[in-house]
């Protein structure tokens, strides 16, 4: 037992080094590559993630016991592979014992440690159904990294590195003194990460890291440690687009999120993030086998998008909206030969335009700015302007454990953790594009309800409100968040048998406090939404068994119920206080088994899992073409199924030439049609609907994926060769298009099928991706210099073979393809999705220097 | 010590390194093509040309070297004239088709535009003349391609062009004059609406034709005017006054009807 418990807590990096230091140098240099490169490609694919798409990977890091676990996530991360296909709400990070996933949307920000690789590798990582030190694991697994100043190996270490992907060069220099005489111990490190260019055109980044810990170690028992760290980023994005845009543009990776200003580059999505923390930790060791752990954790995290706006009767100024391209502009349906004369005509035109010259296909900055100096001229306001979207949030957290082994069989943790958050959510006008000001009024309210109308204003309390650069608009409210926990594990081993317990007992308050009053829900929107309270639970048991040192057989089952989270709560957020009715706990069942045989040259794993969501509520915002107005569409009691087999081999063929495999066969789909609320920004009321969401798959992530590798060592070089193939990726359906009020437009009343639905209703099919493969290869080399510094380098080339078609993601537009009365629209919407396609050869260099 | 101080030396030097999303505003003064050489010719005497095509609603491609110049006097910013403006020198107006919509934000009431005809058409849209291109043998809209090859715009717009002062007419005008001059631009005083009753709005969606609009009925003083209002206009949902008012007006033809309607609410003095 103790055996295990000190494999777990050395389950870091860097005490994988330190002790592997006595071993062979080879083995040092591919853990350091692999570990530089997993990092690397882990948290670049966590690069992209942003508020309104689930575009980042997902995995439980630092389970280096684990062949599966251990592998799966950079591995399959240049397709963002999400662990168990699991949201990434159901996996949280720790940082020195503290909870860190952000409390409205119950996700951990990994651009808040952003470029600091060096300072956050000491992890460990605990799955579900695995005893651990420092919480209640979430489903979807848990991470907790130790930023205490003493555990750095002291010394110098520089970093520097070069890519092609999201940027261009990355440098890191780190600094430890190591736990000097005086008991003090203080670690720096410095990053920076920069692209003019990335690989998407159009995308620029720009962050910084830094991190700075000290450590006072009083006596064996006693020690204080501060550490804070931030990564100021500003980085341009990427947009989806559809598959005739890309063909025009000629490029799978055509952006049309930016265009030229004055003959340069400018994008209009434009992220701005910033999350200074500072953790303070007490470490107690009370005796032998006690040990009390307990921090304080304050963040201010600051988190802006850029967007283009556009008001009155201005058109849409986005380069591929549908309405410029070829297809979008004839009056005939591309899909249904032959066209009109005319119509070959306009189509020959639009294709003309788009590829005569790039600038026609991007943004046109230029014109924007001379329809704002147009109005400038007779006194009037901008048309165009870009506006920030903020998120930002201040979030305390106390958290205390507990560790105690009873003897050599047995051990618990138990601890609590309070957190209190205050989410801020605002925009502003970022530019105003040459114009001077803008009213603050909603455009889609105006068309239905005309200028006098007070439904309009966005701040009723000031009508007609003046906006210049710099001011808060639109909306403006923030969001508490309480929380508080208390929760145990508990392993006993006796003979072959190891049994896990763990529960946990909780509450969180979720409560709206609106800032302005807002013209379409003039009695809802200004104050407190009250408080919403919910109590949550949480129980698991595993049961190991280890007849001999070959075997191990484990079953273990759990169930959590837990509080939606805040951003899910409310129907509008935006526009008012209305919490989603009927607003319960989520409720979580899962089962898993697992079979582990380890021999001398060969070891696999192999298991399968099963779990059920039942009352899941989920808010979807968007800008509804179909409507031209921003929708929220709010689902509730959504049931889900979760299930899969997971494998990993590895056979060593000869000393140093090993072969592994790993895959995963999995499902995670909705299994009902859950209630909807529908409302639309310009409009007081909220429509209950449903959503045909049966049958539909999680998106966004392959949901089987299979790999196979080499790797193979000789003379301090290593080398790696990874072939993988993925496939049963989804595209992320739109529930607008799968509403009853718009599927049962042309149902017949009164009857239903086989399925229980109405005769007449058609429910799109969700689109599957095609699979493909991809290899990836990297080579390095650790040397050993004088004086014991050391110097690693890494070649890494993902997607060697260049497969530029292989789509990581996509939504569909929410639009149907038929007018109100049921005329077929000539732009089908339902064959225009948007779509992302995994990177093409991308490579990434690192050299790192020890001194 | 000193390494530490090094460090947040570093770390200062980092943080000041300027922010990348910074950008000069561009001063673009002209839309369209700059190339289009210096007006040559009149409104109205392009209208004169091409009189007996637009009467009867037929359609032909303009191949004479035309060069118009006039002032925008109407455009889509309510959204009650649609993917088209008018445009007036000091002896006529016409209105121009552009499949576009937006149309005000580059080509606002009051700026001042040079159209190169050569090579668009010219036709009637219910006897009334449009410039335009041709769309199932009939004159349509151009796409806003071919529009801006074929004209440029001339300062930044203002409101003090005589241009846009509208001719104030009355009943009896109305009776007097040639259909085949629409579209005019009026002024017209002391008008009623029929419908009008304080609590009855303009162009409610569920009232509107086929054409996405709403008639209502125009007093001058025994005369009537079908008044026609959109129910994609921003003003579609407001109250009509019920009283009598002066408004600015479009005046056009719809083969043998006349027609009146507004560019934005702003035209109905209240």
């Amino acid at each position: 037992m103790n055996k295990r418990l000190a494999l777990m807590a050395s389950a870091c990096c860097f005490s994988t080094y330190l002790l592997a230091q006595q071993k062979d140098t080879v083995a040092i240099a591919e853990s350091i590559a692999k570990m530089e490169n997993a990092d690397f490609t882990f948290t670049e694919s966590q690069l992209d993630e942003d508020d309104d798409n689930g575009r980042t990977v997902n995995s439980v890091l630092g389970v280096n016991n684990d062949l599966y676990l251990s592998n799966v996530g950079y591995l399959f991360s240049p397709m963002r592979f999400r662990y168990r296909a699991y949201n990434n709400q159901q996996s949280e990070t720790y940082i020195n014992g503290v909870q860190m996933n952000d409390a409205e949307r119950g996700q951990f920000s990994y651009s808040s440690i952003g470029g600091l690789n060096d300072a956050t590798r000491n992890r460990e990582g605990s799955p579900f159904l695995n005893m651990n030190n420092f919480g209640f694991s979430a489903l979807g697994g848990s991470t907790d990294i130790n930023v205490r100043a003493s555990q750095y190996s002291p010394g110098n270490k520089i970093t520097l590195s070069g890519c092609n992907r999201n940027y261009l060069a990355r440098g890191v220099y780190t600094y430890s003194t190591g736990l000097m005489n005086n008991g003090w111990a203080v670690t720096g490190s410095l990053a920076y990460r920069w692209a003019n260019e990335g690989y998407i055109e159009g995308t620029f980044y720009n962050s910084l890291g830094y991190f700075l810990a000290v450590q006072k170690v009083f006596n064996d028992r006693h020690s204080l440690n501060l550490s804070t760290w931030g990564s100021p980023t500003e980085r341009a994005q990427q947009g989806a687009s559809t598959e005739e845009a890309y063909w025009l543009a000629n490029s799978h990776y055509y952006n049309p999120n930016w265009g030229y200003q004055n003959g340069e580059k400018r994008n209009a999505r434009v992220v701005n993030s910033y999350e200074p923390t500072a953790v303070l930790t007490w470490d107690f060791k009370i005796n032998d086998r006690t040990n009390l752990s307990t921090s304080f954790m304050g963040k201010y995290s600051m988190y802006g998008n850029t967007a283009l706006g556009w008001s009155g009767n201005a058109s849409d100024p986005r380069p591929d909206y549908y309405k410029k391209l070829p297809s979008g502009q004839i009056s005939g349906n591309v899909f249904n030969q032959p066209l009109s004369d005319e119509d070959i005509q306009i189509w020959k035109d639009a294709y003309e335009y788009w590829t005569s010259d790039k600038a026609h296909r991007q943004i046109d900055w230029d014109a924007m700015y001379f329809a704002n100096a147009q109005q400038k001229a007779l006194g009037g306001e901008a048309l165009y302007y870009v506006e920030e979207r903020h998120n930002d949030q201040m979030a305390f957290n106390l958290n205390s454990t507990l560790k105690h082994s009873f003897n050599k069989h047995g051990a618990i943790s138990a601890g609590f953790n309070i957190n209190t958050t205050k989410g801020m959510h605002y925009k502003t006008m970022s530019d105003l594009l040459g114009a001077d000001y803008m009213t603050d009024i909603d455009k889609f309210s105006v068309r239905d309800y005309g200028y006098n109308s007070p439904m309009i204003q966005n701040d009723l309390d000031n009508p007609n409100r003046i906006i210049r650069e710099g001011d808060i608009f639109g909306y403006n409210y923030n969001v508490y968040v309480n929380k508080a926990n208390v929760w145990s594990n508990y392993q006993l081993t006796k003979g072959i048998t190891t049994l896990f317990a763990a529960f946990r007992l909780g509450g969180s308050t979720i409560e709206r406090d609106g800032l302005m009053r807002n013209g379409r829900a003039a009695n809802k929107s200004k104050g407190s939404s009250g408080v919403a309270k919910f109590l949550e639970s949480g129980g698991k048991i595993g049961l190991t068994l280890k007849p001999n040192g070959k075997h191990t057989i484990n079953f273990g089952l759990g169930y959590e119920e837990n509080a939606p989270t805040a951003y899910n709560a409310f129907i509008a957020p935006r526009l008012k206080n209305d919490f989603v009715d009927n607003l319960t706990n989520e409720e979580m069942y899962t089962a898993e088994a697992s079979y582990a045989l380890t021999l001398p040259r060969f070891t696999m794993k192999v298991s399968g899992y099963y779990t059920r969501f039942n009352d899941l509520v989920e808010m979807d915002a968007f800008y509804n073409d179909q409507e031209s107005r921003y929708t929220y569409l709010s689902m509730s009691d959504i049931q889900k199924e979760y299930m899969g087999v997971e494998l990993a081999a590895s056979v060593k063929i000869t000393s140093n030439l090993s072969l592994n495999a790993i895959g995963t066969f999995s499902n995670a789909e909705y299994i009902n049609n859950p209630n909807a609320t529908l409302t639309y920004e310009n409009e007081s009321e909220s429509t209950p609907d449903k959503v045909y969401a049966k049958g539909m798959k999680d998106s966004g992530t392959p949901l089987s994926a299979y790999s196979l590798g080499l790797d193979y060592s000789v003379n301090g070089w290593f080398f790696n060769v990874n072939g993988n193939y993925y496939h049963r990726g989804f595209i992320d359906f739109s529930t607008y298009r799968r509403l009853a009020s718009i599927l049962e437009k042309n149902a017949s009343s009164g009857t239903v099928d086989e399925n229980g639905n109405p005769v007449g209703v058609q429910v799109p099919e969700q689109e599957e991706f095609k699979g493909g493969f991809m290899l990836d290869a990297s080579i390095g080399k650790f040397i050993r210099l004088k004086k014991g510094r050391t110097l690693s380098l890494n070649l890494t080339v993902n997607n060697v073979l260049n497969n530029t078609n292989m789509k990581t993601g996509g939504y569909e537009q929410s639009r149907d393809d038929s007018y109100d009365d049921g005329r077929e629209r000539p732009y089908q919407f339902s064959k225009h999705s948007k779509y992302y396609y995994a990177q093409g050869i991308n490579a990434f260099m690192n050299i790192g220097f020890r001194f | 010590m000193k390494k530490i101080t090094l460090f947040m030396v570093a770390l200062m030097a980092v943080i000041l390194t300027g922010c990348m999303d910074q950008h000069d505003a561009p001063n673009l003064d002209v839309y369209g093509n700059p190339s289009v050489p210096e007006a040559n010719t009149t409104i109205a005497q392009l209208k004169q040309q091409f009189k007996s095509i637009t009467s009867s609603s037929g359609v032909q491609q303009i191949e004479d070297s035309i060069i118009i110049s006039g002032v925008v006097v109407a455009d889509d910013e309510s959204g009650n004239v649609y993917k088209q403006i008018y445009l007036r020198d000091t002896t006529a107006a016409i209105v121009i088709g552009i499949n576009t919509t937006g149309i005000y934000s580059k080509l606002p009431v009051g700026q001042k535009i040079v159209v190169n005809c050569k090579g668009l058409y010219i036709g009637g849209y219910g006897a009334m003349a449009q410039l335009g291109t041709l769309y199932q043998g009939k004159i349509g809209r151009m796409s806003e391609n071919i529009w801006k090859e074929h004209m440029r715009t001339e300062g930044r717009p203002s409101l003090n062009y005589k241009e846009l002062v509208p001719d104030t007419i009355d009943a009896s005008w109305l009776s007097s004059a040639n259909k085949d001059d629409a579209p005019f631009f009026v002024y017209l005083k002391d008008v009623t609406i029929e419908e009008a009753d304080g609590y009855t709005v303009y162009a409610p969606e569920e009232l509107g034709d086929g054409g996405n609009g709403v008639n209502r009925t125009l007093n001058i003083g025994s005369t009537t005017l079908p008044f026609r209002i959109s129910t994609y206009a921003n003003f579609a949902n407001d109250y009509m006054p019920n009283r009598p008012f002066n408004m600015n007006g479009l005046l056009t033809r719809y083969n043998n009807d006349w027609q009146i309607t507004v560019r934005t609410s702003r035209d109905i003095e209240r």
